[in-house]
């Protein structure tokens, strides 16, 4: 049953609602799984279904990976990722990440444009890692692509997760494709974290984190994993970029995640790691 | 099977237009039936529509089935609501900064035709008066007239509980004899 056009106000309220989702769409549409997707593998195509089982998070890694690292089942009671944010977002300035974006900072545009509370939670590499709140909602923002979700599916996504990869930035300037940031959340209890290459060459490694993460990555050396670190070093979390990628990268079969190479021609994937 | 408006919403907030106009004069209808006054019904409609769309991401299911049955649950918290404080909530709508915009007098005639309201009116003045007198009138003292209880009672020259109870056991006749008409559109 449709005969809307006989009631005007309906219609008029309709249009009303047509309006408001035409703001929210421009306010909120940039950050989607695929779009992130997009950005985290150059050229690559955004498939919204395949895109959006791929959550970049360790939980879903863990998944996709068939279970070659492990993360300590118990935990604390905030000892997650999440644990880093619930404070701010549940209004204690004092225990909010980072630091406050300052008036006139430099950020990207779209970032400055947006409203709400921001924080810089990490940077490397010329590139920020940015926090929104804004009431309900939360926006984790790089230069080129975001993410916003509810409080409640950051929670959702983010609880039991020691690390969570948000992504990697821009590659650097004057052409150096061979290097970019790479931005990620931690919890509480890591305060350092290693990021390892599969030739057992030199990590990148960041220590003294309070929730965050950037580093600057070498992107023609294949990445094995990135491992967490307690105070006491312990290792408390494990990132494996090794295992099978079964076509997880839109539009780049063979490409697997954690590849953060530079292949502007290639047809399809980024050709073969060399052994 | 395909995405229903609703869940497509969830990442295009323009895809919920269609949703409103999949549902916006069944809503209607299921409100009109049930408040008996076209401009309540389009006030809660307003505001059901206003919620539904504040928190399109918590919906769950992927169906059209699924996202009629999510928007009927909040439709229904509206009546309840409406029933229990005696006007339509606009919570939503204010935070969104929507205005349910005015009817004009044709407008609310189609929403009593399209609730069959005259029917159901006729039906419900039947059946109060089918009622024997005594609860004919407390139904009429405490649910038209909005009296308190002891007053109730007083003018009944009864007990407290038993004006209670005669409200109580009229009202539940009523509801009996006008669910199923109230329901014809095939959702209760």
């Amino acid at each position: 049953m449709n005969q809307l056009d006989r009631f005007p106000s309906l219609q008029t309220f309709g249009e009303q609602l047509d309006e408001l989702a035409e703001r929210d769409a421009h306010r909120w549409m940039r950050p989607n799984p695929a779009r992130r997707l997009a950005r985290l593998w150059p050229g690559s195509r955004p498939h919204v279904h395949l895109a959006a089982r791929l959550a970049l998070s360790l939980g879903a890694i863990a998944a996709v990976a068939g279970g070659t690292y492990a993360v300590p089942v118990t935990r604390a009671a905030v000892d997650d990722v999440y644990g880093t944010l619930s404070s701010w977002i549940s209004g204690d300035e004092a225990a909010a990440p980072g630091r406050p974006v300052s008036a006139g900072e430099d950020v990207p545009s779209w970032v400055s444009a947006e409203d709400g509370e921001k924080r810089v939670l990490a940077q490397a590499g010329g590139e920020k890692l940015v926090a929104i709140r804004q009431g309900d909602k939360l926006t984790l923002a790089l230069a080129g692509f975001g993410e916003t979700d509810t409080i409640d599916g950051w929670r959702r996504r983010l609880s039991g997760q020691r690390i969570d990869l948000v992504g990697p930035g821009r590659f650097l300037p004057n052409g150096r494709h061979d290097l970019r940031p790479l931005f990620g959340l931690v919890s509480s209890t890591v305060t350092r974290i290693r990021f390892n290459y599969a030739d057992d060459g030199p990590p990148v490694t960041a220590d003294r984190l309070t929730g965050a993460f950037g580093i600057v990555i070498e992107t023609n050396r294949r990445p094995s994993s990135l491992t967490g670190y307690d105070q006491a070093g312990n290792l408390v979390a494990r990132f494996d970029f090794t295992a099978d990628p079964q076509d997880l990268v839109p539009g780049k079969a063979g490409q697997a995640l954690g590849d953060f190479r530079y292949c502007p021609d290639a047809a399809h994937a980024c050709p073969p790691w060399p052994r | 099977m395909a995405e229903s408006s609703l869940t497509r919403s969830k990442q295009e907030p323009r895809a919920f237009g269609d949703f409103y106009r999949e549902q916006a004069v069944a809503i209607t209808r299921y409100l009109a039936r049930r408040v008996l006054d076209a401009e309540v019904a389009l006030d809660l409609t307003a505001e059901t529509f206003a919620q539904a769309y504040a928190g399109r991401r918590t919906f769950r299911g992927h169906t059209d089935a699924e996202a009629r049955a999510w928007l009927y649950t909040i439709a229904q918290r509206q009546l309840a609501g409406y029933l229990q404080r005696g006007y339509a909530d606009r919570a939503a709508l204010a935070r969104l900064g929507l205005e349910r915009p005015a009817a004009e007098p044709e407008e609310l005639q189609r929403v009593e035709e399209l609730g069959d309201m005259a029917d159901l009116r006729a039906l419900l003045a039947q059946q109060m008066d089918d009622l024997p007198q005594g609860y004919r009138d407390a139904v009429r003292l405490r649910v038209v007239e909005e009296l308190p209880y002891p007053e109730v009672a007083q003018r009944l020259a009864i007990t407290e509980p038993a004006a209670r109870m005669r409200v109580s056991r009229a009202l539940g006749h009523l509801r009996t004899a006008l669910t199923p008409e109230i329901s014809a559109e095939g959702i209760s």
